[in-house]
């Protein structure tokens, strides 16, 4: 450390922060480090299926998940599961901030509203929409009915995706909408202006002055969406479809709990929670390593 | 190049008035400055110009088109921006042609007449750049390339050069003037710094309260002008206002002691109240004079001398005395008027003489 830099630390001794950091640092090292060493530990391991023993397998669960056909299925399914959530939650939010934005009166009435699907758990999302379309009970699944669509999701696992897709993205609209909306404010009123002494009309002037100025917020949500629609939704999947029917909405962190939870396939879940980790470990960098670089303003 | 009227302009946001109807008649490659202090509506004039609010009531004419209705890009105007409103992702170049491309010009013509004010503003080693590369200054010339390549029928100027450093301000003020004297293309500049608008403009419109206090040539305003407002506005340091009276034969005896006799007395007004105006620099020492006064404070200048000083009741004064003056804290001096005295009423606040 340069003296210089010592000089604005704001701490005498070394104990005093340590002591600060301790328990944030104990909760990170028990509830992720330790069950992260343990996934690497247990992915290279076969065990039986009493739980009895193991035995020390290398790659081999690895590449016997690579030659499943049902887990490329899964991760196919789990690549267009996150598209279609990114896809959809990040479209409608961007549409609702740009209206937010333009409402003068009444703002933070629908602000708050909008915010409010946030703080709702992603189980209690799904089993709210789940109510709403329900073949039987649900008053959208009703209507669908009397219009004589065939409509059941318990059935049809097209269905059934549609669903789970559609409860997750509603979810995560609401925090795109507070990114959307602050990136929106923070775009000065006065460059708005100039646009349209140069002659740009509405539309013109989201597409070549908004857009570009929104861009590192919505490549950051995009990140932050895909990781969302990877790993958060297993709530919504559970509460609503528990990956069914035959397994047409299990993704893969929904897999890694019914490979290793209910078919007690340890070595295989927990290869398949790595593989995760490492997707995440890559999103989070590509995040970091050009997001923070790619800001304008 | 055109010559714009403002005919009665006013703007309300339900029963606050910020503009009561201002007229102004700009001649063809004039350059007026409105100026005033904060609040006093003249933004709001200059964006009612540009299309950017709506006036209430009143008409706008650019050349021979009425553009009360239009929107600004119909206008045929540009604007130079406070903040300069430089599109950050777009390169200088492309900051300079995007209101060009939007009007469908071919893409040679553009070139050349980004190239063309990029030589005029010592623009051309940036036009790469992004707008955050740049020093204020050049940020500054970019804004005015964007609003010259367009050949617009008028400049706009919101303020430009508040966000400046004092001497580079100086610099740019020249170089607009310059620039809008070379182009000769119409324009109106807005400002709160007094300075700034005499120095720049052909003709001053003094605004305050939403009403145009007077318009004129900077020198009249100096020399002769309207109201106690523009009196005390123009000119610094601030023209010295003394409370006072007419007497019978017409002069003026202030609340202070001292009667000044004007060289064309004021007919048929005696007893009536006023405020007596001089201005610091149109005083001199003389033994006996006028104003007996105590020197608080002494700024020497080098060239002159600036006086604060109080007179006998405690009345602030305020002079400004040529060369370097031997004067202390503490002295006591008489100074007479070298000049012709400015007289306002009282009540009104209009000019009595």
């Amino acid at each position: 450390m340069t003296p210089a830099s010592s000089a604005k630390a704001p701490f005498q001794n070394k104990l005093l922060p340590l002591m600060l950091l301790l328990p944030q640092l104990l909760i990170t090292l028990v509830f992720f480090y330790w069950p992260s060493v343990q996934a690497v530990q247990q992915s290279l391991y076969i065990e039986d299926p009493f739980g009895l023993s193991s035995e020390f397998a290398g790659l081999a669960n690895f590449t016997a998940l690579f030659k499943d056909a049902r887990y490329v299925d899964a991760f196919l399914r789990s690549l267009f599961f996150s598209a279609a959530v990114a896809g959809i939650s990040l479209s409608l939010s961007l549409l609702l901030a740009v209206c937010a934005d333009r409402v003068v009166r009444g703002a933070t009435a629908y602000k708050t509203l909008l915010l409010l699907p946030y703080a709702i758990a992603p189980a209690l999302a799904g089993i709210t929409w789940m109510f709403v379309v329900h073949p039987s009970i649900g008053i959208v699944g009703r209507a669908f009915i009397a219009m004589g669509i065939e409509w059941n999701y318990l059935l049809n696992g097209n269905q059934a995706m549609g669903l789970v897709i559609f409860a997750a993205a509603w979810k995560q609209i609401s925090y795109n909408f507070i990114f959307f909306l602050a990136g929106l404010q923070s775009i000065p009123q006065s460059l708005m202006e100039a646009a349209a002494i140069d002659g740009a009309g509405p539309a013109k002037r989201f597409r070549d002055i908004v857009f570009p100025l929104l861009s590192p917020t919505a490549f950051f949500l995009l990140v932050v969406n895909i990781v969302y629609a990877f790993f958060e939704t297993f709530g919504v999947i559970h509460a609503v479809t528990s990956g069914g029917p035959s397994k047409s909405t299990e993704i893969l962190v929904y897999k890694v709990y019914s490979d290793g939870v209910v078919g007690l396939d340890i070595g295989g879940s927990a290869a398949q929670s790595v593989i995760l980790m490492v997707i995440v470990i890559a999103l989070t960098f590509v995040q970091f390593r050009y997001v923070e670089r790619k800001v304008h303003y | 190049m055109a010559q714009v009227t403002l005919d009665t302009i006013r703007k309300s946001f339900g029963d606050t008035h910020i503009l009561h109807g201002i007229s102004c008649a700009i001649r063809d490659g004039e350059f007026i400055v409105v100026v005033g202090p904060s609040g006093c509506g003249k933004s709001t004039l200059l964006r009612i110009v540009a299309g950017l609010e709506t006036a209430t009531s009143g008409s706008i004419t650019i050349g021979d088109r009425d553009v009360t209705k239009l929107e600004p890009k119909d206008r045929d105007i540009a604007m130079v921006f406070q903040n300069y409103a430089l599109y950050p992702h777009m390169s200088v170049a492309d900051n300079m042609a995007y209101g060009l491309k939007n009007r469908g010009m071919p893409k040679a013509e553009i070139d050349i007449r980004v190239k063309q004010a990029a030589d005029i503003l010592q623009l051309g080693p940036y036009l790469a750049r992004k707008p955050k590369q740049l020093s204020g200054g050049q940020r500054q010339r970019v804004a005015m390339g964007r609003a010259i390549v367009r050949e617009p029928k008028l400049f706009l100027f919101d303020e430009p050069l508040s966000n400046l450093d004092a001497k580079l301000r100086v610099q740019m003020r020249v170089e607009i003037k310059k620039l809008q004297q070379r182009l000769g293309v119409t324009a109106l500049y807005v400002t709160h710094d007094q300075v700034e608008a005499m120095t720049m403009a052909d003709r001053l419109i003094v605004l305050k309260d939403g009403q145009a206090e007077q318009i004129g040539a900077p020198l009249e305003l100096y020399a002769r002008p309207e109201t106690i407002f523009v009196a005390g506005f123009i000119g610094s340091p601030a023209m010295n206002l003394l409370p006072g009276e007419i007497t019978e034969g017409g002069a003026v005896r202030l609340t202070c002691g001292p009667t000044l006799e004007l060289i064309e007395p004021i007919p048929n007004s005696a007893g009536r109240k006023v405020l007596l105006g001089v201005r610091p620099e149109h005083l001199s020492v003389r033994p006996g004079g006028t104003f007996a006064l105590t020197v608080d404070l002494v700024e020497a200048l080098g060239a002159d001398t600036l006086v604060y000083a109080t007179l006998a009741d405690g009345t602030a004064f305020t002079a400004r005395l040529d060369g370097a003056q031997v004067v202390a804290r503490g002295d006591n001096l008489a100074l007479s008027p070298t000049q012709a005295l400015h007289v306002f009423d009282a009540e009104t606040g209009k000019r009595v003489n």
